[in-house]
């Protein structure tokens, strides 16, 4: 076809306007390419981030939702008659393994698959020691006091953001969960896993070779996920302090009841590298078994303390009294992430309570949305507030924390984007119009020879397209060179600049949030994010890319082309012939 | 034979009435000098017959058809040389790519036009035709050839898709008159050899008396005819 052939012609014969257009063009192909590369690469790095993670979760009592139930019921929001209240609706709406397995067994809407991709769980037990003193170079009364300590601050928590111990509380600080906390009259905690996968998932186990996880095994070995044999994993301060190695035995013990005692044999030492425990506990003193021996222990000492109990029921009652309470309040004030497996209606009894914990683990994050969803739903359906329940989950808010310098690099793309595309624009229809003023003569040639003005149009249409994308694709390359480097200076400043806002949260501990932030999905402890730095993005420059700077390409040739056209369309050849200068 | 007709030609500028009421038969191997004073309507009756205006009333015939009711991009690309006072051609493409490109946009085929074995060959004969020799000229720029040339190439260029009509304004209007003389041939070449219609508008005395026929156009319309 002459008019591709004369198009290409053209341009090399008016090689100083064409290349300007070309230099202008490839500015804006670069800018543009940059911004784009900086959004993929927040795209790709959020992907990749996802697909890398399991997403585990807690299905948790929304306490705001039990104080508003208790208010109401009690007519009153006087916390002091209020606690016992919300005492009895947290105990009602708490759920154990089967209540929990229900919510695991939810399946997708458009599939039979279940949502949940695993769930764990594990029991943990307040147990004292014989022959095995707790690790504590801090302080030695903090332990007897830790019962009432832990009544106390809940209440406190509920009171002061309204600065009035009992008439509001702020609800929203109270919606999320704190970890689980248990009765803690016991120096150790016994904690029975249902697998070695729920230890990886919700205490961070792992092999001695993995350098990120907080628990690493570094003497003998895990016990069989199943087993109903009394052993154990425990702490390497522990069995340093207390001189213990693997094969060796020692005895733990009912606070509450000292004749009755468990012999556990240590099968392995792991190291916890984590500063401390969620609940204030020295990690140290958390002692590790399977789910079937902690429950095998709630069993058996249950039917110890019912016979002891019934023995000697008169004589036991005004002794226990005291201790009773601290246990009961204790108890009452834990964590909805789990409940006690124990049905037994006896509060007063010295038996061992287990705190239950269940975690769901979710393949993605629209399977962890669609949990959320689904919870609602059987609320709803079983009659009950859907915001009874609340799903929680710190990898998904600590997931989003960490994306935050690209978020906003992303965005400042967005917008760098956009303005050098409107700038670009204008300037292409600009150059357009003068090209076309230039070529008035030429144009009116062409018309008088009868080149028809659609033809023409092609013609010039064909030669704007022709320049811009050649400049667009040498642009892409130059952008693609450039976007690394950029992207990497841009990011690190973003990532810098969000530390040192977090930094300063985190020295002013006593500002509303401290270096706990609470988004939607969760808790976040700032000092656990990891960032998403220039090395997490790589070269980000795709075939989507390239196709999105070729369509930019396309449409700005095609804006500033139309610009020419609605020339042409104008001129006269007779006119434009006559007025020759 | 008649090739192109006025049939009671009128055309007004706003306010401005200057052909009124005009009628002509043109006919073929014969060279047309339209002379006249400036406002007489020359050009404008030029640019009429090439179909770039069109008559406020009456009618132009070309072979029997009005050329208002044709495609007036395929009546000039195809029946109508035209060669403007400037020539027109494009000062960045070369001599050949002038006429070639004329040729691209008349449609014609290469069979059409005689027995060429390519394109380049024809453009060659067609440089030739005009007085110029295509292997010193041919790949030269618009830019860089005289005034003279430039008007040979122009004509090359209104024959190149082998046009009933020529028509020529002030062909020579910026040349010597030696050389106004050598384009003058050109055109009764075209008409006494090759039978065409050529017709030109001149301000030159000397150049319309070597026309066949010479139209002194009035104000108004009223001309005379010298032959």
């Amino acid at each position: 076809m002459f008019i591709f052939k004369y198009a290409l012609k053209s341009i090399s014969r008016s090689l100083g306007r064409n290349i300007l257009i070309g230099i202008i063009v490839f500015i804006i192909a670069t800018a543009a390419c940059v911004a784009m590369s900086i959004q993929q690469a927040a795209e790709t790095a959020a992907k990749n981030r996802l697909a890398e993670m399991n997403i585990s979760a807690q299905l948790n009592i929304d306490r705001g939702y039990i104080y508003t139930k208790a208010s109401q019921n009690a007519n009153t929001t006087d916390m002091s008659v209020l606690m016992p209240e919300m005492n009895s609706l947290m105990k009602e709406y708490s759920l154990d393994l089967d209540g929990m397995e229900e919510y695991r067994d939810i399946k997708k809407s458009d599939s039979d698959e279940s949502i949940v991709k695993n769930f764990y769980y594990n029991s943990s037990i307040s147990i004292n020691g014989s022959g095995i003193e707790k690790y504590d170079l801090t302080s030695s009364s903090q332990e007897t006091t830790s019962a009432t300590e832990a009544t106390t601050t809940e209440v406190q928590k509920m009171t002061d953001p309204a600065g009035n111990e009992v008439e509001t509380p702020t609800m929203p600080q109270m919606e999320q969960q704190e970890p689980q906390q248990m009765e803690k009259n016991g120096d150790f905690t016994l904690t029975g896993y249902d697998s070695y996968a729920a230890m990886e998932v919700m205490a961070d186990f792992g092999s001695s070779e993995d350098d990120d996880k907080t628990c690493k095994i570094t003497q003998g070995s895990v016990f069989d996920d199943n087993t109903t044999d009394y052993v154990c994993l425990i702490e390497d301060n522990l069995a340093t302090f207390n001189n213990l190695s693997v094969g060796d035995k020692f005895s733990l013990v009912n606070p509450k009841n000292e004749d009755e005692t468990y012999e556990f044999e240590i099968s392995g030492i792991y190291k916890n590298s984590s500063g401390s425990s969620a609940d204030g506990t020295d990690p140290a003193n958390v002692i590790i078994t399977s789910y079937k021996v902690v429950k095998d222990i709630e069993e058996k000492s249950e039917t110890t303390n019912a016979a002891a109990s019934t023995s000697s029921d008169s004589d036991s009652k005004t002794e226990s009294t005291t201790a009773a309470t601290t246990a009961e309040t204790t108890a009452e004030t834990t964590s909805a992430s789990g409940s006690s497996d124990s049905s037994s209606d006896d509060d007063d009894s010295n038996a061992l309570i287990s705190q239950f914990t269940g975690t769901f683990v979710f393949g993605s994050v629209d399977d962890y949305n669609q949990f959320k969803e689904a919870v609602k739903n059987k609320a709803k359906e079983s009659g009950q507030d859907e915001d009874m329940y609340i799903v929680t989950s710190s990898d998904v808010a600590t997931f989003k924390a960490g994306l935050k310098p690209l978020e906003n690099l992303k965005s400042f793309a967005t917008t760098f984007l956009y303005l050098t595309l409107a700038i670009g624009a204008i300037v292409l229809i600009v150059i357009s119009v003068i090209s076309i003023r230039d070529r008035k003569y030429e144009i009116g040639a062409l018309a008088a020879m009868g080149l028809k003005k659609l033809r023409l149009s092609m013609m010039f249409m064909i030669e704007v397209l022709t320049v811009t994308l050649v400049a667009i694709l040498i642009g892409a390359v130059a952008g693609s060179v450039a976007s690394v480097p950029v992207t990497s200076y841009l990011l690190s400043a973003q990532v810098e600049q969000q530390q040192t806002a977090d930094s300063s949260k985190q020295q002013q501990p006593g500002m509303p949030g401290g270096n706990m932030e609470r988004p939607d999905d969760g808790e976040v402890d700032t000092s656990k994010v990891e960032y998403v730095t220039a090395d997490d993005i790589g070269f980000s420059v795709d075939i989507f890319v390239i196709l999105k700077m070729l369509a930019i390409g396309v449409v700005l040739a095609i804006v500033s082309g139309f610009t020419s056209i609605l020339f042409i369309l104008r001129y006269d050849p007779k006119q434009i012939l006559a007025n020759r200068d | 034979m008649s090739v192109i007709e006025l049939k009671n030609v009128s055309f007004a500028y706003p306010n401005n009435p200057v052909i009124k009421n005009l009628d002509y038969e043109f006919e073929e191997g014969k060279v047309y000098a339209i002379t006249g004073k400036s406002g007489s309507g020359k050009t404008t009756l030029l640019s009429m017959l090439s179909g770039i205006m069109e008559p406020t009333s009456g009618y132009i015939v070309y072979n029997g058809y009005p050329i208002d009711e044709s495609d007036k991009y395929v009546y000039r690309s195809r029946y109508v040389g035209v060669i403007f006072q400037e020539y027109n051609l494009l000062p960045k493409f070369t001599v050949r790519e002038n006429i070639q490109l004329s040729l691209d946009i008349s449609g014609r085929k290469l069979s059409e036009l005689g027995s060429f074995p390519n394109k380049r060959a024809y453009i060659d004969s067609l440089i030739r035709e005009v007085g110029l020799n295509p292997d010193e000229i041919g790949n030269r720029r618009i830019l860089h050839i005289s005034g003279g040339q430039q008007q040979r190439i122009a004509i090359a260029r209104a024959l190149s898709f082998r046009p009933g009509v020529i028509l020529a304004d002030e062909p020579t209007g910026n040349l010597d008159i030696d050389t106004s003389i050598d384009i003058m041939n050109v055109f009764i070449h075209l008409a006494h050899e090759l039978n065409r219609c050529v017709i030109i508008v001149t301000h030159s005395p000397q150049i319309a008396e070597m026309a066949d026929v010479r139209l002194d156009l009035q104000p108004f319309s009223k001309y005379t005819r010298q032959q």
